[in-house]
Order: structure tokens, then C-alpha cells, then sequence
């Protein structure tokens, strides 16, 4: 091992421009399979922020009696896909709508908890239950109205899954790129040393000793080009946070944890040995008779 | 003991390379390989390295079949072989230490163990002061003496030197012959694939001569089968022989001289 290790080191020294062009063109691969990876993640963190958000509000009207609120709240904790229901009264919905118009006094002026109704604000499991809670409760005795975001939902929805298939493909077109990278230069260091492996298994080498350090030259180039990919997405994201704070508001998404990215990291790396495995072994394959 | 079992090898273009060769060669033995180019020396030590498979008959060292071993074992057959080729073999990349060192490496040998061994090998075969230079800058015979010091760091049991005076004048063929003979004197069976009759004809060893691929002559078989029939030399004949030995011998000298 040692010795592969050596001698991987010495053929990347004997050749510096070809290996540096190698780690480049893998850092550009798994620097853009990293930012997509990035992008999904966040995806699914802003859906999955909307859906466990109250998303289907019943209102509630002006004489509803506080029994057949205890009724709707009651068949609520029947239906199935609730997850969460919070009521709020008229003086609570004052204190919000305060809160939301701080900034603006005429409109403050202008209103009173008499105006605004009370309300049950119903979380749901999964956004394909929304239409079966509003059912559920529409047209029970104090109820006014029943109003959900499915739309919302559905598009972010679709999107997220959109972002998601587009992805994997993605990552997979870049796997197979990266693949091809890698076999196409050890495919050429191979053949450039072809006198020197025919000479080695001439005098007694075993095939691993032939071939360990075109593997580790692989997988070196593999995993370089993870880390290096690794830190100028880090850096990307770190860079253009304050910017994505502005732009995502309430969303809970940044900063993103370094625990989070650490795990990243050793996913990448172990994305960029098996790729380098896969294809230095694949260059290897017709000198192993 | 390296047994050659009726063997005959055919290349795929219908080349016969060697056709129904038997001979055996015991240990610490010194045996010459004569015959012109495309006689089968060179089949010879491919087949002994298992480099090429014979297309009938068995060959045998030390009573394995070789032919029946194992992919994984083949490196450790080949490392018992001492095998300097016709066209030396050596990386040009790689200095004559690290050609020297290259299948102690192979051994997991530590670096000092390998250190000290190349140094006394290369001090044996003379290329102590040339064991930083590249192969390009040296000359035939430190070419072929850094190939037999390379084959030499195994100890290995047999030594195939397969036309090691080749490419060398007449002084430097002289100084390899000499060597292997130090090699042989220590213990290690020597085959040599030569077609310099000056030097086979001096050193009187024996000698297996090839010809289209079929042993025209084997000189220990003449021997055993004389010893046999117990045939004596006339005086003319031993006369004859004494003469020959002369006229070689001083041939040899005026070549050492040269």
C-alpha cells in the first residue's frame, strides 16, 4: 500500500499539468453536483417548512358559541392527516394583526377585535389531506369559512419533485463524466507505462502491485476533487448567505449548519473513492489477464 | 531441476518455435544455448517464465508441471528466475539502483535491507560508482551487468542470461562470462543463449545446440551415452581434442587481450 501510495505520488509529480488538469476538471464536476446538491436540499426545506405551517384556517363567525367551536375542534381530532390545530381568538387576532401593521396606524385606527373573526388554524400532515379537512368541516354549525393554500402547496410540491429528479439526473450525468475523466487519463498513464508493467510482471510483480498505484491515482484525484469541490461550494453558499436571508424571510434555512456540511463532506468523499475506484479499475481491467 | 518434456510451441501466424524438445538440467548446472536467431533460444526462457504456454509437452522445475500453476503464483515462479533479456530491460526512467531494487521492492523488504543488498550487488558486478546514472548513459556492458545485478538480488535458483554478450565487444563479452560463472560457482543452475562459439567453445560446459527449433546437439547426452557404450579415445582423437582447446584458448586471450 505504501509503496502505491509512493509511486502514485511520484507518477502525478512526473506529469504535474496532467494531474493538476485532472483535479481541476473533477473540482468544476463535483463543485456544480455539490451547489444542485445545495439547491435540492433547500428545496425540501422550504416545502417541508410550508407544509408543517398552519395551512388550513377555519373561520369562525361573529356568534359561534364557544361549544361549537369545542364541536369543529372535536371532529378535527377524528379526521385523519391533522396534525396540529391552535385556536385564536378575536383578541388574539388583533394582537397579530397589530403586530403585521405596526408600521401603518390609519389601519390600526381602523380596526377592532369585534371586526376580526376567530379562528382554528389546522396543520396538516401532508398537503393531499387538505381538501379532506376542509370537507370535514365546512358547513358545521359556527363555521363561516374554510379557507387552504393547496395551490401553494401543490406547485412548491411539484417543483420540489421537479428539482429532485432533475438532480439525481444531473448528479448521475456528472458521476458519468467524472467516470469517463478519470479512465481517459489513467487509460493514458497506463499505456504510456505499458513497457514498464510488461517488464514488472516479467520479474515477479503480482497484479496489485502492477496495478495499486493506478487505483490510487484514480481515487486520489477522485477525492481531491470532492474536497476541493466541497470547500468553493462552502465557500458559494457562505458568501451569498446574507443575500439568501433577505430573499427567503421567515424560512428557518441559513446559516446552514456545519454539522450539515461536514456530512456533505464525507458524502462527497466517498462519492468521489468510489468514482475514482470505479474508473481507474475499469482502465485497469484489460491488463488484468 | 528444469525438466523440458517433449515440448513443442507453435505461434498462432504457424510459426514452430521449438518442435518436441526434451531436455533436463540439473542444479547448480552451466549450460550453453547455441543456435542461430529464430532457433527457439529465446522460446526457451519465455516458456520457463511462463510468459507463453508450450502447445504440447510439460515443462517442470523442480517437479512442477509450471503450465498447471495458478495466475497468483506465477509472480512468485518468476522471481525464482533470474531472467536477464537479450534487450537488458530496464526502465529508463529509473536509475541503476532503483532498477536494481525493483524486485526487492517487490518483496516487502525495508528500504535499508534494500540498500545494503543493492550496494553489494552492484559492488559484485562492478557498477558501484554508475549506481546514481540513468540507463541512457551507459555503455552495452554496464547495461548488461546493471540487467544481471537486478537479477541477481532475488538469489535466485536459476539464472537465464539470454544473449548477454550480444550486443558487447569481445572484453566486455569476456567480463559477463566471467561473472556468471561466479554466479554458477555459487550454487545457482546457469543457462546461457549464445550464439558466440568463441566463448561456448572455451569454457567447455555443456551445450545444447538448436536448430529450426529441434536439439541438434546435446553435449552431456554425447557424454553419458560415450560413458555408456564406454568408447575410449585413439591417441589421434585426443590429439585432435588438444589441439582444438589451444587454438580456443588463445583466441579467448587475444580477445581479453583486445
Amino acid at each position: 500500500m505504501k509503496k502505491s501510495l509512493t509511486t502514485a505520488y511520484k507518477h502525478m509529480r512526473r506529469t504535474p499539468y496532467q494531474a493538476l488538469a485532472a483535479i481541476v476538471v473533477l473540482t468544476l464536476t463535483f463543485f456544480i453536483a455539490a451547489l444542485y446538491f445545495l439547491v435540492m436540499a433547500g428545496s425540501e426545506q422550504i416545502l417541508h417548512y410550508f407544509e408543517t405551517r398552519p395551512q388550513v384556517t377555519v373561520f369562525f363567525k361573529d356568534d359561534a358559541a364557544d361549544d361549537q367551536i369545542q364541536k369543529v375542534q372535536e371532529k378535527l381530532s377524528q379526521t385523519p392527516g391533522v396534525s396540529e390545530t391552535k385556536f385564536i381568538s378575536k383578541d388574539e387576532a388583533l394582537s397579530i394583526y397589530r403586530k403585521e401593521n405596526q408600521d401603518d396606524p390609519l389601519l390600526l385606527e381602523m380596526v377592532t377585535a369585534d371586526i376580526l373573526p376567530a379562528s382554528l388554524e389546522i396543520s396538516a400532515s401532508d398537503v393531499t389531506y387538505f381538501r379532506e379537512i376542509a370537507s370535514a368541516v365546512t358547513g358545521q354549525p359556527g363555521v363561516e369559512e374554510v379557507v387552504y393554500q393547496e395551490d401553494v402547496i401543490t406547485a412548491l410540491t411539484s417543483w420540489t419533485r421537479a428539482i429532485r429528479i432533475s438532480g439525481i439526473a444531473l448528479v448521475g450525468f456528472l458521476a458519468l463524466t467524472s467516470i469517463l475523466i478519470i479512465l481517459i487519463i489513467i487509460g493514458l498513464r497506463i499505456s504510456a507505462r505499458r513497457t514498464e508493467i510488461e517488464i514488472l510482471r516479467l520479474l515477479g510483480a503480482t497484479q496489485w502491485y502492477i496495478l495499486g498505484p493506478f487505483l490510487v491515482e484514480g481515487v486520489s484525484y477522485g477525492v481531491l476533487g470532492a474536497f476541493f469541490a466541497w470547500g468553493a461550494a462552502y465557500l458559494v453558499l457562505l458568501y451569498s448567505t446574507p443575500f439568501l436571508v433577505s430573499f427567503l424571510g421567515d424560512i428557518p434555512l441559513l446559516p446552514v449548519p456545519f454539522l450539515f456540511m461536514f456530512v456533505l463532506l464525507l458524502g462527497m468523499l466517498i462519492f468521489g473513492t468510489v468514482i475514482g475506484s470505479i474508473a481507474s479499475l475499469l482502465a485497469a481491467r484489460r491488463f488484468i489477464r | 531441476m528444469i525438466v523440458f518434456e517433449n515440448i513443442t510451441k507453435a505461434f498462432p501466424n504457424r510459426t514452430v518455435a521449438l518442435e518436441d524438445v526434451t531436455f533436463t538440467i540439473d542444479k547448480g548446472e552451466f549450460v550453453f544455448f547455441i543456435g542461430p536467431s529464430g532457433a527457439g533460444k529465446t522460446t526457451i526462457l519465455r516458456l520457463l517464465l511462463s510468459e507463453i504456454k508450450p502447445t504440447s509437452g510439460i515443462v517442470r522445475i523442480e517437479g512442477e508441471d509450471i503450465s498447471l500453476l495458478k495466475k497468483n503464483k506465477l509472480p512468485a515462479l518468476r522471481r525464482q528466475i533470474g531472467a536477464i533479456f537479450q534487450d537488458y530491460k530496464l526502465l529508463e526512467d529509473h536509475t541503476v539502483k532503483e532498477n536494481v531494487a525493483m524486485v526487492s521492492e517487490m518483496l516487502k523488504r525495508t528500504n535499508e535491507e534494500i540498500a545494503t543488498q543493492v550496494e553489494e550487488i552492484l559492488a559484485t558486478v562492478g557498477l558501484k560508482e554508475k549506481a546514481d546514472l540513468f540507463p541512457t548513459q551507459l555503455s552495452g556492458g554496464e547495461l548488461q551487468r546493471t540487467a544481471i545485478a537486478r537479477a541477481l538480488t532475488t538469489n535466485p535458483k536459476i539464472l537465464f542470461a539470454d544473449e548477454p554478450t550480444g550486443n558487447l565487444d569481445p572484453i566486455s563479452g569476456w567480463e559477463i562470462i566471467k561473472l556468471l560463472q561466479k554466479i554458477n560457482q555459487a550454487g545457482t543452475t546457469v543457462m546461457v543463449a549464445t550464439h558466440s562459439e568463441e566463448i561456448v567453445n572455451a569454457l567447455k560446459k555443456r551445450i545444447i545446440e538448436l536448430e529450426k527449433g529441434r536439439i541438434v546437439r546435446d553435449t552431456k547426452e554425447a557424454k553419458t551415452h560415450k560413458e555408456k557404450t564406454g568408447e575410449k579415445k585413439t591417441e589421434d582423437d585426443s590429439k585432435e581434442d588438444k589441439h582444438k582447446e589451444e587454438t580456443q584458448e588463445t583466441k579467448a586471450g587475444k580477445a581479453r587481450e583486445e
